[in-house]
């Protein structure tokens, strides 16, 4: 018998009707038991007590504001002046993996300090419009690098080396720290939030498939 | 711990009670990708709760 996946069941504890899934679920112990669970973790979760954060915990944060802002060059730090920051850092990030792929190197190694890529800021002042021109050069440049990539997966049995996906891995964990340093001066940045999110689930899905194929020994197949 | 993006979709769907279209623009997601983060946060929850009861029989039975 095959059970209803995670997806199914968070729709049901919602009161979402899924087709089929009720009809399942009237007839499976080990469901009704899954979907119990949830239930009871959601109500504990409801019930938590809210815990007042440490006296400290502001002044933490207000030290690190200046330094955050140091580290963009575009003046005082807009919210429009961080997405842009961050949507940079995404495309030179796929920009970077796209030709290392074309490459063809064999990277072996870790092979530089992809974080640089992403803390560094421009080194001049940029004003708005010249890094929105610059961001969309990049993107066409990174639609292009993807496209060929996409050839080259398809040449090469869909399939890349370890090693590149330990690159993409570092490239990822660069782009999660680099969200989290912009979010530290806009929290509630919801581009800042999507890129983090986007980030995150991607570095978990790699480093899935990383340990995956270390246990078979094969190679990572490229999303 | 549950990743950022995770805590996040959850705390405001189960705790505060929005909905994922609120979710998805406060957050600047989908609503598909909120219920996909909402699903995903949830299995992850469970997992790590019952894991750590776990660990907390063996330790109190040993």
């Amino acid at each position: 018998m095959t059970h209803l996946n995670a997806e199914t069941l968070s729709e049901l504890l919602d009161g979402d009707r899924v087709p089929g899934a009720q009809d399942h679920i009237a007839t499976c112990g080990a469901c009704q038991d899954e979907l119990e669970t949830l239930r009871k973790l959601r109500t504990e979760l409801r019930e938590l007590p809210l815990l007042d954060p440490p006296a400290e915990l502001w002044s933490e944060i207000e030290a690190r504001l200046p330094l955050a802002r140091a580290r963009w060059r575009f003046g005082r730090p807009s919210q429009v002046a961080l997405q842009v920051a961050a949507m940079a850092a995404v495309f030179v990030i796929g920009l970077g993996v796209g030709k290392l792929f074309l490459a063809e190197s064999p990277a072996d190694e870790y092979a530089g300090p992809v974080g640089a890529l992403v803390a560094e800021p421009q080194p001049t002042t940029v004003s708005l419009p010249e890094a929105m021109a610059e961001v969309r050069r990049l993107a066409a440049e990174y639609d292009a690098a993807i496209l060929n990539l996409q050839r080259l997966a398809g040449e090469q049995g869909s399939s890349v080396p370890p090693s590149l996906a330990r690159q993409r891995l570092a490239n990822l964990e660069a782009l999660v720290e680099a969200s989290r340093a912009a979010l530290a001066t806009d929290p509630g940045d919801p581009t800042l939030n999507s890129y983090l999110f986007a980030a995150i689930e991607e570095r978990d899905n790699l480093a899935r498939q990383l340990a995956t194929a270390r246990g078979s020994g094969s190679g990572v197949v490229w999303r | 711990m549950l990743p950022e993006g995770y805590r996040s979709v959850l705390w405001l769907h189960d705790v505060e009670g929005f909905t994922h279209e609120e979710i998805g623009a406060r957050l600047g997601i989908a609503v598909g990708t909120s219920k996909s983060q909402l699903s995903k946060a949830r299995a992850r929850l469970r997992a790590l709760v019952l894991q750590k009861r776990a660990e907390v029989v063996d330790h109190d039975a040993s």
